[in-house]
This record gives structure tokens, sequence and C-alpha cells, in this order.
């Protein structure tokens, strides 16, 4: 299921392996260089700097099909292990903006719900709980507007 | 992916729900301020702190008449808006299916 939400885009996933499996591969590099970015991008192991404590740094390279390279930088904010993880990134690591994303674990049967979330980058805490519930709409009516 | 500092000004813009109002109404044709104003019980000065951020983020421009000023919606910050969430919904929606296959076959290679 794919969404947005009042500040960005949700999206919800359910996996047949256990929470503490999929938070691993959230957080342990060999793991996330593996699917970070989908089948056809590459993350070298040795691009990768991710060490999931709250306060790190974080930073990836990751290789397109055609060559080109992106630097992803961000930071840990909150990692609770087998729950809950909370960083930000940005592929324009020179500039200070940066989408906060939190995922969600929670086990359900033998495998695991996944709730995701990004942010927008723009809004202030305050936005992001004031937006309201008309966003969806807003967003579907923006599409129309932006391709007309 | 576009710039993200014209995003954050566009999605800052756009946190407000009077001012995505303001865009629906200037999607249908440029307006006045004081026709911006009537429908939503504001005062014009209201309406015109609204306008010059939705102006500062590039989404309105105003004409050039002194005393009318009409102001006019401008969609490409929007398209940029819309394709910065397309474009990650698409990189995550590829990720995911990607950390599928990758749990998947850990679990197998973890079968006796």
């Amino acid at each position: 299921m794919t969404g947005t939400t009042s500040g960005g885009i949700e999206i919800t996933r359910d996996f047949t392996a256990p929470p503490a499996a999929v938070f691993a591969a959230w957080t342990t590099p060999r793991h996330f260089a593996r699917w970070f970015g989908g089948k056809d991008v590459q993350v070298p192991l040795d691009s990768l700097d991710f060490v999931a404590e709250p306060g790190r740094t974080w930073t990836a390279q990751m290789i397109l099909q055609d060559g080109t390279t992106i630097d992803w930088a961000g930071d840990f904010v909150e990692v609770v292990p087998d729950r809950h993880l909370v960083f930000t990134m940005t592929d324009r690591p020179a500039e200070p903006v940066r989408a906060k994303i939190v995922v969600e674990l929670t086990a359900i049967g033998g495998g695991t719900r996944m709730r995701f979330t990004q942010e927008t980058p723009g809004f202030s805490p305050e936005q992001q709980e004031g937006v309201l519930a008309g966003w969806q709409s807003f967003i579907d009516e923006l599409e129309r507007i932006a391709t007309a | 992916m576009p710039q993200a500092d014209e995003l954050s000004r566009t999605f800052a813009a756009l946190a407000d729900s009077t001012r995505r109002a303001l865009l629906a109404r200037l999607a249908e044709g440029s307006a006045s301020v004081g026709e911006l104003a009537a429908p939503f019980d504001m005062t014009f000065a209201a309406v015109s702190k609204h306008l010059r951020v939705l102006e500062g983020a590039g989404l309105v421009s105003r004409g050039r008449d002194a005393q009318y000023r009409p102001a006019s919606l401008d969609a490409r910050p929007l398209r940029a808006a819309a394709a910065w969430i397309g474009d990650y919904q698409r990189f995550w929606a590829e990720s995911f299916d990607a950390l599928d296959a990758h749990l998947t076959t850990l679990t197998t290679k973890e079968q006796p």
C-alpha cells in the first residue's frame, strides 16, 4: 500500500521475515547495501559509512545503471532494535535540507508489518501535525493542475 | 531530483490549508485579492500575507497593474513537488521489492 500522507509519502509492506530480520536488513551495512535503491542499482559496501546509532551521520554512494553516481547522506535519530528506526536522508549532501524517515515494525503472525513514512522537506514539526486530512485530494488536484 | 531548497519553499507554502485553498481557487483562473478574500471570510491583509508566501515559493505571480494586481497560479513548482513525491514513491517501491527478495533469500539460506 502506497499513499501520500499529511506530510509526505507513506508505504506499508508486509514481510514473511520476523521484525528482527527486517530491522537487521535496515541497519546492517552488508544487508542495506543489497536492497537500498532496488535491484537495478549498486551500492558498493565500501562506500557505506553506516552505523545505526542515534546522532551518527551515515553516507552511501549509489551507482545507477548508466554509471552516474548519487551520494546519499543523513543522520540516525532514533534506533529501537526490531521496532523503530528514525533517520534523515538527502541526495544533495551539500545542502542542509534533510527528509525525515520513520520505519515502524510490528510482528504479525510470524512476519512483519513495516510502516514507512518519508516527510516532504520544508515542513516544521508544527506544520507536520497541523496539515489537514485534505492533503491527499490536494496532491491529486496538484497533479491534475501540474499536468494540465 | 529537484533542488531541495526550492522544494522546501514549495512544500512549506503548501503546508497551510488556506494557501492550498487559494491555489485551488487560482487554478480556475486569475483573481484579485478582493476576489480571493470573499469566499474565505478573510481580511485583505491576511490574503495578501498568504499570497506573499505563495509568491516567494514561485507558485503565484502578480500582475503589474498597481491598483488591481491579479494573482495567477504558476504550476511549475507544483510539478517539481509532484515529481519529488512520485520519484521517491518509485524509489522506495523498488527498494522494498529488493528488500523483500533479499529477506526471502536469507530465510531460504537459513533453512537446513
